[in-house]
């Protein structure tokens, strides 16, 4: 660049920011948080771009091979917390193996080399392993205050405990849901109640971690700003003297009623102690006999978490009509059409709702009532109006409730349904009418999942969707639409939907191909199940610059209908994958 | 030239025919083109590749082809002259390679300079062996345009009961923290109550009694 043209760069962005010095931009540009806004901000012109860069403070890259650790640096030199994700959001649901990739090592690399202000790291369901730990570590362990490794693998327990006793500044530690080897040494804790004082958040729910109810004890003497604690499973009588001694601890999740090899029958709950500041919970294996253990804190209840419990739908109610102070409530379907109704009567200030699929099982393990249908959908939408997240498992559906949903449901950012196989004949299908009643009523609709069955949304209802779904940036589509008329009618719309999921729809590659085109925002594609073409060219029409694309073939030893082959394209900026396994092929770039 | 070394670098192409050569050596039947085939295969590649690369209108051309009495599942290559049989592949393998193929078409489609230069490679019939789970029989397809010209037509609508079918073959996938707790349930329950088939009961429980209890859990 010539001298003239930098004069007149600066100029221009002097001009632009109206002769305001960088420095006072900078603050200025600091109030801003949402990301949405300054991608907005740093699209102005270069200059601001610089200036947004220098004065980020956090950045989500949703999908990590879609840029470089180096070219992230290079941009946001001064960043103090990142969040990477890596793995298609389907590993969750064990339709990704576990070597597809998202290795973090090289972006743990970079990170230790350079980002001089990192103080927060989030990985979602990315491969972390010892070493990456040990380099980590041994670069910022004086700085790091949040450490997250969620739904992450690789790593043992003596990683933690090298974590633990390294990272004394550390306020958050979170391994939700990972896959940890050696889960039996629980020194970990030990050394984190023995090294740290600031502990804030300690998260290593759902995973197999033993945890000794000695070092969670020592723990909580230790670690006296504890608010949230969530653990693996211990017996809940032996974790009666930590909460005596938590007093500001806020959230628990974890626990268990299950004594090894005995009875539990025998046990009362009643006049169990958890400390007032407690208002969110989620307790393991909770059934019949140890309920009563909420009653006394019920009503103080914001958030509760059934969905590892072994209550049926009656018990639910009763646990329900106690919490009129809800604000999250996540459940399995056990609860019912007619537990539901009770949230709706009890729960008016509910904002997050989850009903998770339960057991199929014919031989009825899960409770007969326990099916939820259009009466449910119906209550929530006209007794809770403060929902923004609801995602719900329905075995029966119509119209009428839909529309409801649009109706009342007004504040909903986030709605996901899943129609399940449980009845052979569902009232009212197709759901146009109803889905497009749903999203010309939901005006904040962000995210927005529909899995439903052949027959329940017709190609005229995706192309409601692509017509009247203005703001969604992610959507999940199952089993929609009848021919690839569908697929391309809504893709003649959704102006921002930059996340897409397509599953069981079997489009053509052609129309899939015509689709990501013609979607205007669109930087992120997974699909599985879809038609292949003859000669396997019409996929292809979708090649273009930056556009990775790769074809993922199913472990061939252990053949599964979920292991059918997928596509996963998205826009990125580092070129080729270099890390692909066997069943991952790269269509685009080829070199 | 750059291209053709780029091309012969390229791993994964080359590394997945190699792969499958070694797997097919004991299935294949064709003994002396096989020879041939193993021959030619690396070479072809790069070659087949900067042919294509270098002027659109190569004779660079794969054609799966289905003979219902032979072999299902039998992938047939005709490459420059000479052809490769290899047996028993399956389709998801077949659409890979049908897919690198044509991903080599769409690169060389990109960056020819006149999009609508390229002359189409010749594929007028492409058939795939049926196998059990994907990819109904395709009859004559016409002469394709390149790949970087898109056409707006959607494809003729394909049989509904053939997408119903293929759609019962992806069940709705449960999340994995959920799916293990249901197990745990499951065993519980079982180990619980081994002998006896477990039913929901409606009747009232007293917390003394373990069974039914249990069977009431759920």
């Amino acid at each position: 660049m010539g001298g003239e043209a930098e004069g007149g760069e600066r100029r221009l962005g002097r001009v632009l920011s109206f002769g305001i010095p960088d420095t006072a931009l900078g603050l200025v540009m600091g109030y801003v948080e949402d990301p949405w806004d300054r991608d907005a901000i740093s699209l102005v012109c270069r200059h601001w771009c610089r200036v947004d860069a220098l004065s980020r403070k956090h950045v989500t890259v949703a999908m990590a091979y879609s840029t470089t650790p180096e070219r992230l640096f290079r941009r946001f030199p001064c960043l103090e917390s990142l969040k990477l994700k890596a793995k298609p959001r389907a590993a969750m649901f064990n339709l990704i193996s576990e070597d597809w990739g998202g290795s973090a090592s090289p972006w743990i690399r970079q990170l230790s080399a350079t980002f001089h202000f990192l103080k927060k790291l989030h990985l979602r369901r990315m491969i972390v392993c010892n070493d990456d730990i040990n380099i980590l570590v041994r670069a910022k362990a004086h700085m790091l205050v949040a450490l997250k490794l969620d739904r992450c693998s690789g790593f043992s327990t003596a990683s933690i405990a090298l974590i633990a006793r390294s990272c004394r500044k550390l306020e958050t530690l979170f391994l939700e849901e990972s896959t940890i080897d050696e889960k039996e040494n629980d020194e970990w804790i030990s050394e984190l109640a023995t090294s740290n004082s600031v502990l804030e958040t300690l998260n290593f729910f759902l995973t197999d971690l033993r945890a000794s109810p000695e070092y969670l004890n020592l723990l909580v003497r230790n670690c006296q700003r504890l608010k949230t604690l969530k653990i693996s499973e211990c017996f809940m009588p032996d974790l009666v003297s930590l909460f005596r001694t938590a007093q500001t601890v806020q959230e628990f999740a974890g626990g268990s009623f299950e004594e090894q090899g005995q009875s539990v029958a025998s046990r009362n709950y009643e006049n169990y102690y958890f400390p007032p500041s407690l208002h969110r919970l989620s307790l393991l294996y909770m059934g019949t006999n140890e309920m009563q253990i909420l009653f006394p804190y019920a009503a103080a209840l914001k958030k509760l978490d059934l969905q590892f419990t072994f209550l049926s739908t009656e018990e639910h109610c009763q646990i329900v009509q106690r919490c009129p102070n809800l604000e999250t409530l996540e459940v399995r379907d056990v609860i019912g059409d007619r537990g539901l109704q009770v949230v709706a009567q009890t729960c008016k200030k509910l904002q997050r709702l989850r009903v998770e699929r339960g057991d199929d099982d014919q031989g009825g393990l899960e409770d007969e009532q326990g099916r939820i249908s259009q009466v449910g959908l119906m209550a929530i939408a006209q007794g809770c109006p403060e929902l923004t997240y609801w995602a719900i498992h329905v075995s029966d559906i119509t119209n009428a409730a839909l529309e409801a949903v649009g109706t009342c449901s007004r504040n909903l950012n986030d709605f996901r349904l899943v129609l399940l196989d449980r009845e052979a004949h569902i009232t009212e299908m197709p759901l146009d009418n109803g889905v497009r009643a749903l999203l010309r009523g939901c005006t904040k609709l962000r995210r927005f999942a529909f899995y439903v069955r052949p027959g329940a949304l017709s190609d005229v209802g995706l192309g409601y969707i692509g017509e009247f779904s203005k703001s969604i940036r992610y959507m999940l589509l199952g089993n929609v639409g009848e021919s690839d008329n569908g697929i391309i009618q809504l893709s003649k719309g959704c102006p921002s939907l930059q996340k897409l999921e397509l599953r069981g729809c079997f489009f053509s590659e052609h129309a899939l191909a015509m689709a990501a085109l013609e979607l205007k925002s669109l930087r992120y594609l997974w699909v599985q199940g879809f038609r292949s073409s003859p000669t396997g060219t019409d996929l292809m029409a979708m090649v273009r610059p930056f556009w990775n694309i790769e074809y993922i073939v199913p472990d061939q030893d252990e053949p599964c209908p979920e292991h059918q082959k997928q596509i996963l394209a998205y826009y990125s900026l580092a070129g080729r994958r270099t890390d692909c396994p066997p069943s991952v092929t790269p269509l685009y770039p080829t070199f | 030239m750059d291209l053709l070394e780029r091309n012969i670098k390229k791993g994964d192409t080359e590394e997945e025919k190699a792969r499958k050569e070694e797997e097919r050596k004991e299935v294949d039947e064709v003994g002396e083109r096989k020879t041939k085939t193993q021959d030619q295969e690396p070479q072809q590649q790069g070659q087949g590749l900067s042919l294509s690369l270098a002027n659109g209108s190569a004779r660079s051309g794969m054609l799966p082809m289905s003979n219902p009495s032979a072999n299902p599942a039998q992938l047939t290559i005709f490459y420059g002259g000479s052809v490769c049989v290899y047996d028993s592949v399956p389709p998801e393998k077949a659409q890979a390679i049908m897919l690198i193929a044509a991903a080599a078409a769409a690169a060389a489609a990109t960056k020819s300079s006149a999009a609508t230069a390229v002359k189409p490679p010749m594929m007028p019939t492409a058939t795939v062996a049926p196998a059990a789970v994907v990819s109904p029989v395709l009859t004559r397809s016409p002469s394709l345009q390149s790949t970087s010209v898109a056409t707006g037509q959607p494809q003729v609508v394909a049989d509904p009961s053939s997408i119903c079918k293929l759609q019962a073959d992806l069940p709705i996938a449960r999340r994995h923290s959920l799916q293990r707790f249901l197990e745990k349930r499951r065993d519980r329950i079982v180990s619980k109550t081994p002998y006896s088939p477990a039913k929901s009961s409606d009747g009232m429980e007293s917390p003394g009694m373990e069974v039914t209890a249990e069977l009431k859990a759920q």
